[in-house]
C-alpha cells in the first residue's frame, strides 16, 4: 500500500487514533463502538477512515478471519511530541521556553497544575546534572 | 503565410462571434425569463454549449477549407455588402470615405499587425503575446499544483476509469481528469458527516454524467487564446451559472434529496471551506462543490450560491428538455454558421461596392477641382 507523507492527522482521525490508542488492537466495529454516541459514522466510512490511517503509516491491520484488526504503530506519546514540535515550530517561532511560557502564563492552569510542572522540570533537570 | 493570414482571419472572426453569441445567449436567457421558462436551465446549457461549438468551428473551417472561395460568394450572404447595399439605398446617412473606412478595418488590422510593424503594432502584438504567455503558465501551473494535490491524496475507491480519492488539503469536493482516468476528491474530514458526503458524491457524479469537466478544461485550455475579449469571460461565467443550476436539479430529481438539506450541504461545505481561512480558488481545471473565491470575487460566488439555493426551492422541474434542444438546436447553429459566413471579407467587388468606390473617387475629384479652382487666378 502506498505510504503518504502527511504526518498530521485530521480531527475525526484522532478521534480514531485516541479509541485505538485505548483499546490497543481493534476491528472497525470495535472502534465505532468506543466512539461516543453522538458521532453516527456509517461502518464503510469508519472502514475507509482505519484504511487511510493506514495509507499514513499510523496503523497496521492484520487480517483474522473475515476482519482486519488494526493497531497503532505510533505511540500516543510520540504523537504528542510530534504535534507539540510542529505548533513550536509554526506558531512560537522555534522557541519551546515561548510555548511553556504562554501555557504557564495561561489564568486557566491550577496550583496544582503548576506544581506538577515544576516537578517535572525539577526532575528533568535533576536527571541531565546526574 | 496564407494560412497564417487564413488563421489570424478566423481568430478575429472567432472573437467577432463570441461578442454576437454573449448577446443571443443573454437574449435568450432574458426572453425565457420573461416567458418564465428560465428553469430550462440545462436546455440554455446544451444550447449554449452547441453555439460555443459552432463559434469555434465554422470560421475555422471556412478559413482552411477550400470552401472559403465557393461559400461567400456563392452564398452572397456578407454583412459589409449588406451594410453597402443598405446604404447606396439611402437607408442611413454617412459619408462615403468613413463609411470605407469601417468596411475597410479588418484590412487595416490585417496590415497593421501581420505587415511590416510599426512601433504600436508591434506593442499590441507584445501585449498580446505576454497575456496568452501569462494565461498559459498559470494555467501550467494550476495543473501542476492540481496533479500535486491529487498525488497527496488517498486512494478511496474505484470504478473502471472513476477514481475517488480523500484528501487532508482540499476543502470543497471536486472533480477533475486526467487524460485516461476521472477522479472525485472529496475532504477527508467529510467522512465524518455522511448524509454530506453522499450529496457531494452525486453532485460530483452528475458533473461527470454531464460532461463539465471536459467543457471546463477546454474553457480552461482555450482562456490564453482569448483572455482579452470580454465576451468569453462572460460565457464562460454563464456556463458555470448554468451547469451547477443543471446539475442540482438532477441531484436532487434523480436521488430524491430534500431540497432543505441538500441547501445546507452546500452551505456547510461552504462554511468549512471559509472558516478554515484557505480558500480554494478554482483556478485549475476542476468542477467543485460550490465556488468560494477570494474577496476579488467573493460577492460572484455568493450570488451563485443564492441562485442555486433560489432555484432548487422554487423546484420548477423541466420538461422534455431533449426535444427542446432537438428543436431549437438547428437554427441556433445555422444562424451561427450564417453569422460566420456573414462576417467574412467579401470575396469578389460586388456592383454595390463599385458604386461605393465610385462615389468616394468622384469625391476626391470634386475636392480636387475646388482645391485646384481656387487656386488658379481667376480671369
Amino acid at each position: 500500500m502506498t505510504q503518504k507523507k502527511n504526518q498530521f492527522l485530521t480531527e475525526v482521525e484522532l478521534e480514531f487514533m485516541s479509541r485505538l490508542w485505548d483499546l490497543g488492537e481493534a476491528t472497525v466495529r470495535d472502534v465505532l463502538d468506543a466512539l461516543s454516541a453522538s458521532r453516527k459514522l456509517a461502518y464503510t466510512s469508519a472502514a475507509t477512515i482505519l484504511r487511510i490511517l493506514e495509507q499514513k503509516n499510523f496503523v497496521v491491520s492484520t487480517r483474522q478471519g473475515k476482519t482486519f484488526v488494526y493497531r497503532a504503530t505510533l505511540s500516543k506519546d510520540a504523537y504528542q511530541s510530534r504535534s507539540l514540535r510542529n505548533l513550536s515550530e509554526k506558531l512560537f517561532d522555534n522557541a519551546p521556553a515561548t510555548l511553556v511560557a504562554r501555557l504557564v502564563d495561561d489564568n486557566h492552569l491550577s496550583q496544582e497544575a503548576l506544581d506538577e510542572i515544576r516537578a517535572l522540570i525539577d526532575k528533568r533537570l535533576g536527571n541531565d546534572n546526574s | 503565410m496564407t494560412t497564417v493570414s487564413a488563421l489570424f482571419d478566423a481568430y478575429v472572426d472567432i472573437n467577432l462571434l463570441l461578442v454576437l453569441a454573449c448577446g443571443l445567449s443573454a437574449a435568450l436567457g432574458a426572453g425565457l425569463g420573461a416567458l418564465r421558462l428560465g428553469h430550462l436551465v440545462s436546455v440554455q446549457l446544451r444550447l449554449m454549449r452547441l453555439g460555443f461549438l459552432a463559434v469555434l468551428i465554422g470560421p475555422v473551417v471556412l478559413a482552411l477549407a477550400p470552401l472559403r472561395g465557393a461559400v461567400a460568394p456563392a452564398a452572397s450572404v456578407n454583412l459589409s455588402d449588406f451594410v453597402v447595399s443598405q446604404y447606396l439605398q439611402g437607408r442611413f446617412e454617412m459619408s462615403p470615405g468613413a463609411l470605407q473606412q469601417l468596411l475597410g478595418w479588418r484590412d487595416m488590422l490585417h496590415q497593421t499587425l501581420l505587415g511590416a510593424g510599426s512601433p504600436a503594432a508591434l506593442a499590441v502584438l507584445a501585449v498580446l503575446a505576454a497575456g496568452v504567455a501569462l494565461f498559459a503558465v498559470r494555467l501550467i501551473v494550476s495543473i501542476a499544483r492540481l496533479r500535486a494535490m491529487i498525488g497527496a491524496s488517498y486512494h478511496w475507491r474505484r470504478f473502471g476509469r472513476l477514481e475517488l480519492r480523500l484528501s487532508d488539503t482540499v476543502l470543497v469536493p471536486f472533480s477533475t481528469r486526467g487524460l485516461s482516468r476521472r477522479y472525485v476528491v472529496v475532504p477527508s474530514s467529510m467522512l465524518a458527516n455522511d448524509a454530506d458526503l453522499r450529496i457531494a458524491l452525486g453532485h460530483e457524479l452528475q458533473h461527470l454524467r454531464q460532461r463539465d469537466v471536459e467543457w471546463e478544461i477546454g474553457l480552461e485550455m482555450l482562456k490564453p487564446l482569448f483572455f482579452w475579449n470580454p465576451a468569453f469571460h462572460l460565457w464562460k461565467r454563464r456556463m458555470e451559472r448554468l451547469r451547477e443550476l443543471a446539475c442540482d436539479r438532477q441531484v436532487v430529481t434523480r436521488r430524491g434529496y430534500a431540497v432543505a438539506e441538500y441547501c445546507q450541504c452546500l452551505l456547510r461545505v461552504c462554511g468549512s471551506s471559509l472558516r478554515r481561512g484557505r480558500l480554494f480558488a478554482v483556478d485549475a481545471p476542476v468542477v467543485a462543490l460550490v465556488r468560494t473565491e477570494n474577496r476579488l470575487f467573493a460577492q460572484r460566488s455568493a450570488q451563485l450560491l443564492r441562485d442555486r439555493m433560489v432555484t432548487l426551492i422554487e423546484g420548477r422541474a423541466e420538461r422534455h428538455p431533449a426535444v427542446l434542444v432537438a428543436l431549437l438546436t438547428g437554427p441556433l447553429v445555422g444562424l451561427m454558421l450564417l453569422a460566420a459566413v456573414a462576417i467574412q471579407k467579401p470575396g469578389d467587388w460586388s456592383q454595390d461596392r463599385i458604386m461605393l468606390s465610385t462615389i468616394i473617387n468622384l469625391e476626391r475629384l470634386q475636392a480636387l477641382n475646388r482645391t485646384s479652382t481656387l487656386s488658379q487666378p481667376g480671369f
